[in-house]
């Protein structure tokens, strides 16, 4: 009787705790279950928001934080599972330093790297997007084109000045050289007149960024897939030759 | 109360220090993740910080999950 009646508290339970389960994958997903996969030899790194900078941004704005970052990509070239990584892009831009440290970061990893522009990639989020080996945009992307910019109080205006101007010199050699658009495009794009209401700049979408030679190809998910393991055999081949 | 300004809402309504305590990230079994702490002593997942495509999929560590954390245990 006893020994009865503990295992139909014991089948309560189990079914109290798989109802709650089920409550509360339903509020967090609108969905009962979740696909599972096996093992990928690709990563994927999404920069979205605001690429956060040295300065913690109020807990509302979508931050990507470097420091995070950083590890991950160090990461990612350490481990011999992962071959190959994606980067999907979706910034309002932010911190100089902090991209180009991304964008470096990026750059100089050894195994192949794809990114894709979706919805948008500006301003500090152009040499991110670059950084990769193969740049995608999708037809709907946008990248906003400016010079680099201040705000808050600044103390010594002249020397101020140099240093964005430096930085900014930095931006565009970075892209220069990652990318297939020349300098003088690039700055012609950076200071244009009248493409941006009362701003200096310009607004490229998708299409626009491949014929300035900015971005590689204009595709998505599917284009970036297979690019990314084509490198990788690629670079496999490479490797059995030598 | 409808505010007709040029100003962003964050200037008329500056975020309090709290909110900011509020969020941090932290290892969790192996994985780093910005957490909110829920003052119940549990936290929630706010946003998974990985980049194996697989933990997303991991019903563990979707975003809103709570999950029990001890500063004193390192993971």
């Amino acid at each position: 009787m006893d020994k009865d009646h503990m295992q139909k508290k014991q089948q309560e339970k189990e079914q109290t705790e798989q109802t709650s389960d089920l409550v509360q994958k339903i509020q967090q997903l609108g969905q009962t279950s979740v696909a599972q996969a096996p093992d990928t030899n690709i990563h994927v790194l999404s920069i979205i928001g605001q690429v956060e900078g040295h300065i913690q941004l109020p807990p509302q704005n979508k931050t990507t934080k470097y420091e995070h970052m950083l590890p991950q990509l160090i990461a990612i070239e350490q481990n011999p599972k992962i071959e190959g990584l994606i980067i999907l892009l979706n910034t309002v831009g932010g911190d100089v330093e902090a991209g180009l440290a991304l964008a470096e970061m990026i750059a100089s990893l050894s195994k192949p790297t794809v990114s894709i522009v979706l919805g948008g990639g500006h301003s500090i989020g152009v040499p991110i997007a670059v950084a990769a080996d193969y740049s995608y945009i999708v037809p709907t992307a946008t990248m906003t084109i400016h010079p680099v910019r201040l705000t808050g109080l600044v103390i010594g205006v002249p020397q101020t000045f140099e240093y964005l101007d430096k930085m900014q010199e930095r931006v565009i050699q970075f892209v220069v050289e990652h990318s297939g658009i020349k300098e003088s495009q690039f700055k012609e794009l950076m200071f244009a007149k009248g493409n941006l209401t009362r701003d200096i700049g310009t607004n490229i979408v998708g299409t626009e960024a491949v014929k300035h030679g900015l971005i590689d190809e204009v595709g998505g998910v599917k284009n970036a897939m297979e690019k990314v393991n084509q490198l990788i055999s690629m670079k496999k081949s490479q490797e059995v030759i030598q | 109360m409808i505010l007709y300004t040029p100003l962003t809402e964050l200037d008329i309504f500056p975020t309090s220090d709290a909110d900011y305590t509020k969020l941090r990230s932290i290892s969790f079994k192996g994985k780093s993740m910005y957490v909110e702490n829920m003052t119940d002593g549990n936290y929630k997942i706010i946003q998974l910080l990985s980049t194996d495509p697989n933990d997303f999929l991991n019903k563990n560590y979707t975003p809103g999950t709570l999950i029990s954390y001890n500063d004193s245990e390192q993971h």
